[in-house]
């Protein structure tokens, strides 16, 4: 019994593989999730290449080897040209591959309000989009469709959620990790947008709800590759937690001169529940929070 | 005292509370700049009050509780109506409370984009503006006008310069506090700040108090002098202190550029300067931990361009 259920295990991992083709190249691994979609990860952050019969859309240039590669893998997996860079936000730290594209024969494409940014950037390594869009924006490939949907300021002021429709997969460069609902990477938080987050939350559901999607895929490196859409309503109410706290602390007079709560008069076991809990974290996190419900952004 | 172009201001305190604020410092006070112009501070915070023959502009009513302290008080000086209220950002702790104000008919006027904040995140302790503008904008009374000007987003994504006239002063909300630029600031995360835009910000500010011969600044919050337990009303300053604030901020973005430049691992720079003391001479007040906690702020920066 213990030998059939060692042939089956080996035998399921096999077909896997072979389902999630997966090939390296330098630091870059590559792994085909259908015959469209291939996802590509550096070991610190991971994006899409969405592929047509003819033309193939890059999301986020990471940086210029990540890209190379990348064209590498479209060319000797006789994979169209890319035509169409998506940014999926303004992070510089995502687009250095950018200047490998030519706005004369690419469409760069990012959501309006990134214009801010990008407009007085002086950057030489970030290519400027030349198409903005507001809310809403679509690629049409033969066998795919891709939808850029903006749904307000969340992390920074322009990020997009990149839908695969056939597919029926979300990708989301950061906020939500498919490891699990967790604390955020930097308890600082320097890009985080409190006033229209859970806006952000509420129309991503909206958009899980009305296309019965069921996967996302993060920016992340060290994610695992797919995660439950369970995850986004679970992220939410971490970010509906860290508010409610942060309120009920200002109206318990916990909160000092310097808006900083004192986390030992919390109940903390709540939070101990996600991923990454840490303590000295939290303090930093309630701390944009109250302010915030200072100033009200 | 100030002295500029031969005319000197020297503040004179009209009213304060009964209520201690902390030592000798009261809950609030009026100070009287000139004829036309007065300072209102509530607790920590300050706003300044223009007074015209055809009538009153306020700026910032801060909180009801300072709204009501102020529409009590400012009768006792004038009998003229207020008119207008003007919004020199979109922060509530700046602008809540101006209700009282509304209901006597005054107008309220704020930069096009502080409306689109409240429209996402409304208050209800904060009035929404009846007048809103893009670039510049100036409000007049009769032989005083406050002027607004718009020089792209820094703290918040849409305050605005206050000049007065006829006494040229200037007042930046929340930055350019009176005594000294060059101390400790009190976010070191730089919340709600646009870092790409600040060292412009202020370089424009700059331009602004030269071409206008601004004769000194406003600070909006109450400030520190010499070392932070030495806390001073800092009510009136030179305009030094806006070529400070740039130097301040300027001085952090190199100080963590060079860094990177060196090749210091991006996780390792807030304790790679700290360690090296960089600074620590120069900003007064200097606090390690803030201090941590703004290198890492803008090593974000400048790794992402936000």
């Amino acid at each position: 019994m213990v030998q059939r259920m060692k042939v089956l295990k080996i035998f399921t991992l096999i077909s896997l593989f072979f389902q999630l083709s997966v090939t390296q190249a330098g630091n870059v691994s590559f792994s085909s999730l259908n015959d469209q979609i291939t996802l590509f990860n550096n070991g610190k952050e991971q994006s899409l290449i969405i592929s047509g019969n003819s033309e193939s859309v890059l999301i986020d240039p990471i940086n210029k080897s990540s890209t190379e590669e990348v064209e590498n893998y479209l060319r000797q997996n006789k994979k169209p040209v890319i035509t169409n860079v998506i940014y999926s936000h303004s992070h510089w730290d995502r687009l250095l591959g950018s200047t490998l594209f030519d706005t004369k024969t690419h469409k760069i494409i990012a959501q309006s309000a990134c214009e801010l940014y990008f407009a007085k950037s002086n950057n030489i390594n970030i290519k400027k989009p030349n198409l903005y869009f507001k809310k809403q924006y679509n690629i049409n490939l033969e066998e795919e469709q891709v939808v850029l949907h903006y749904f307000g300021p969340s992390h920074g002021e322009c990020m997009v959620v990149i839908e695969m429709v056939r597919a029926k997969i979300l990708f989301i460069p950061e906020l939500v990790s498919t490891n699990g609902a967790s604390f955020p990477k930097d308890p600082t938080l320097p890009f985080l947008r409190p006033a229209t987050l859970e806006l952000f939350f509420s129309g991503l559901e909206e958009l899980i709800e009305e296309k019965k999607i069921e996967s996302f895929i993060s920016g992340y490196g060290d994610d695992e590759i797919y995660g439950s859409v369970k995850i986004i309503s679970e992220q939410k109410q971490f970010w509906q937690l860290i508010h409610l706290t942060a309120k009920e602390a200002e109206e318990n007079g916990l909160v000092d001169i310097n808006n900083f709560i004192d986390v030992e008069k919390l109940d903390l076991e709540k939070f101990s529940e996600y991923n990454n809990f840490n303590k000295a974290d939290l303090i930093n996190i309630l701390r944009r929070y109250t302010s915030f419900l200072n100033m009200g952004r | 005292m100030l002295i500029g172009c031969g005319k000197s201001f020297e503040l004179t305190k009209v009213a304060e509370s009964e209520a201690p604020l902390f030592g000798k410092m009261k809950l609030w006070e009026i100070e009287k700049i000139s004829n036309n112009l007065y300072a209102f501070r509530y607790t920590f915070y300050r706003n300044i009050i223009l007074i015209g023959d055809d009538g009153i502009i306020l700026t910032d009513p801060l909180t009801p509780e300072a709204a009501s302290i102020l529409n009590k008080e400012i009768k006792k000086i004038s009998n003229k109506p207020i008119k207008y209220v003007a919004y020199s950002h979109s922060h509530w702790d700046h602008v809540s409370g101006g209700q009282i104000f509304k209901d006597q008919g005054a107008e309220f006027v704020a930069h096009e984009q502080c409306l689109n904040n409240w429209l996402d995140n409304p208050s209800p302790k904060v009035v929404k503006p009846d007048k809103v503008f893009k670039d510049d904008y100036k409000i007049d009374v009769g032989n005083a006008s406050l002027e607004m000007y718009f020089y792209g987003p820094s703290h918040d994504n849409c305050r605005v310069v206050f000049l007065t006239q006829p006494d040229r002063f200037i007042f930046i909300a929340d930055d350019a506090n009176p005594p000294d630029g060059m101390n400790m600031i009190y976010g070191a995360g730089l919340a709600d700040t646009y870092i790409f835009n600040l060292i412009p910000f202020f370089q424009s500010s700059e331009l602004l108090a030269r071409k206008k011969r601004a004769k000194g600044v406003i600070g909006s919050h109450m400030s520190f002098k010499n070392e932070p337990m030495n806390l001073v009303s800092g009510t009136i300053g030179s305009t030094r202190v806006i070529k400070q604030q740039r130097l301040f901020y300027q001085l952090v973005i190199d100080a963590v550029q060079i860094a990177l430049d060196k090749g210091v691992s991006p996780e390792l720079i807030p304790d790679y300067l700290i360690e090296q003391g960089v600074l620590k001479e120069t900003i007064i007040g200097f606090d390690e931990k803030k201090m941590r906690v703004l290198y890492k702020r803008i090593t974000n920066y400048l790794l992402t361009g936000e």
